[in-house]
């Protein structure tokens, strides 16, 4: 696996306020890589300063063994496919397509093979004649996409690429990107707010938040083992128990003492994590409690119940146990289960 | 009576003193007699005399030569007014000050221009006309194109740049066919806003070159002739017209 772009060190303060904490990042050639995060967790300044439309504070970005920090957005070999798509309306989506190549000043002929082969590739093969007021969102989106590869860049910047979207055509489009990354061959970085939408398409992602990466792996190893509480806390539904450990047992801040026979050093802080698949509602739990609500999924139900533990605990339960808000529960987990966080 | 049904009557009254002197030119001018008011018969006599008028056709001419004039260098200056307000300056003080010449008092700004020309010894004439109706109506097209200039995404010029456009291009391809509704109404605006100019026209021009409202105002001080009423007829037809397609070029942008 070679390294493709370099991000190293890179700060960006907007009136005093830190956007890019010195954010280092490797992205590896023909990645589907994600960067995800809640809203001002510096994402999209990110993003913008790798198209070239942020300049930097400090650090380089370095793409494939070239700073481009300094090197103006039309000349950098990427392309960026904005959130609003950006398309030009007084164009046909041919023209919309042909704008960078005709930049580029490439015969005729090829321009012509080349758009007409891509909007066949993103099945718009019959619309290049079309103005971009008369598509869809879907289309829309399938024009901005073809026009933001057509050139080959080196890296291919997604910006929400689905969130405009219905849900129906943003699963569809999720599948459709994934198989278009293969096709063209080319690396492509999305930002995205949205868990699921980076969960399901990226190889691997980075977790954003307040100018800093807080971890950088593959969707799985973020699930399974989250490097700090708040990647554990944004990635997908847990229960963190905050406290210390001592011989089999979490005690917890307010004194509660719950099972936890993982391996670490006795005394320290540590946050439990609890996933909703771990903690299993029997008549023979230990702990108990109150349903405070419920949310039916169809085979499941994701059921959040006040134990008493600082944090309501959320588990599962099958589809005919389902409770009601307000019945007593029982829970209980074995002692080897979740994973131990600790605080950053 | 109802209330509705009175202010009918408001309305009707409206219409009628707002439409019925327009009504009045317009028959007049095809009327035979010279006598004003009193129809002696239809005829085009005087329309074929104001065509073999001299100094109407001079006023004409020299209207023309400033509403084009005018028109080209108000767009070019009224757009890049509206870029350099919305996109390069957060104070309102400097968009009131840009603005400002579309709200003054023609009288004032009238004054205050041949002020300035008799300060630095610029000889009166068409030129001291054109840059006094441009200072006005630049503004009125940078209030248009500021319009639009907030409606459009600012990703597509960032988009042009990224798929390696240069700003200078950018600018031409994406921003000005962007702005193109705006430019079209604002050039339509400005050139009949000078075409029919009178206060500042009145200070600003020589005593050689006069405009076409000049002339008209130089016939009239020695009463209405039916010659006048068929002038007035076709500059009215000809406003009309322009509002007409600057109002359709306003909705062809919508739809974009």
């Amino acid at each position: 696996m070679t390294v493709l772009l370099d991000i190293h060190n890179v700060s960006k303060a907007f009136d005093q306020l830190a956007a890019l904490d010195n954010v280092s990042l490797q992205i590896h050639t023909n990645e589907f890589f994600a960067i995800l995060g809640p809203s001002g967790s510096g994402k999209t300044t990110l993003l913008r300063a790798l198209a070239g439309f942020e300049s930097l504070d400090s650090g380089q970005i370095v793409l494939d063994g070239q700073d481009v920090a300094d090197v103006p957005p039309n000349e950098r070999p990427v392309n960026l496919m904005f959130q609003s798509y950006a398309l030009f309306p007084h164009m046909t989506v041919f023209d919309n397509v042909a704008y960078g190549l005709r930049r580029e000043k490439r015969p005729q002929g090829e321009i012509v093979e080349r758009v007409t082969s891509l909007l066949a590739t993103v099945g718009l093969g019959d619309m290049a004649t079309r103005r971009t007021h008369q598509l869809s969102g879907g289309q829309k989106q399938r024009v901005a996409l073809a026009r933001a590869i057509v050139k080959r860049p080196k890296i291919l910047l997604l910006d929400e690429p689905l969130s405009a979207l219905d849900r129906k055509v943003r699963e569809d489009m999720q599948l459709e990107l994934k198989r278009l990354q293969h096709e063209v061959g080319i690396t492509f970085v999305v930002v995205t707010h949205d868990q699921e939408e980076a969960m399901s398409m990226a190889d691997r992602i980075a977790v954003m938040d307040q100018g800093r990466v807080e971890q950088v792996a593959t969707p799985v190893e973020l699930y399974k083992n989250p490097g700090n509480p708040f990647v554990a806390n944004f990635i997908g539904t847990s229960t963190l128990l905050r406290g210390h450990l001592s011989s089999g047992r979490l005690h917890l801040t307010n004194g509660v003492k719950v099972p936890c026979s993982l391996p670490s050093e006795d005394g320290a802080e540590i946050w439990l994590m609890l996933r909703p698949e771990d903690i299993s509602q029997t008549p023979a739990g230990a702990i108990t409690g109150t349903v405070i609500s419920t949310n039916f999924y169809g085979p499941n139900c994701l059921v959040v119940a006040e134990c008493g533990l600082e944090t309501p605990v959320k588990y599962l339960v099958g589809n005919s146990e389902v409770p009601r808000v307000g019945d007593a529960t029982k829970i209980s987990w074995a002692g080897d289960t979740g994973v131990v966080v600790r605080a950053s | 009576m109802t209330g509705v049904g009175k202010l009918g009557w408001v309305l009707a009254a409206v219409c009628f003193f707002l439409y019925a002197p327009i009504a009045i030119v317009i028959v007049m001018s095809f009327n035979a007699s010279k006598i004003p008011f009193q129809w002696t018969g239809f005829s085009t006599r005087w329309y074929s005399e104001l065509f073999a008028n001299a100094s109407v056709l001079e006023g004409l001419r020299n209207s023309l030569i400033v509403g084009v004039s005018t028109m080209i260098l108000s767009v070019v200056l009224g757009v890049l007014l509206a870029i350099g307000i919305t996109r390069h300056s957060t104070s309102s003080a400097v968009q009131a000050l840009a603005l400002a010449p579309a709200i003054i008092p023609d009288l004032a700004l009238a004054i205050g221009l041949l002020a300035l020309f008799s300060a630095i010894s610029f000889p009166l004439g068409l030129t001291t006309v054109i840059l006094s109706h441009t200072i006005f109506c630049m503004a009125f097209v940078a209030a248009i194109a500021r319009g639009r200039i907030l409606q459009i995404d600012p990703a597509l010029e960032e988009a042009a740049l990224d798929l390696g456009d240069t700003p200078r291009g950018v600018f031409f391809r994406v921003t000005v066919p962007s702005l193109m509704p705006a430019i079209i109404a604002g050039a339509l605006l400005a050139f009949t806003l000078s075409f029919d100019e009178f206060v500042i026209t009145f200070f600003t021009n020589g005593p050689s070159t006069p405009t076409l409202p000049i002339v008209i105002y130089s016939m009239v001080r020695f009463g209405v002739t039916p010659e006048i009423n068929a002038l007035a007829s076709l500059v009215l037809l000809f406003s009309v017209a322009i509002v007409l397609i600057s109002q359709r070029s306003v909705k062809l942008s919508q739809s974009i």
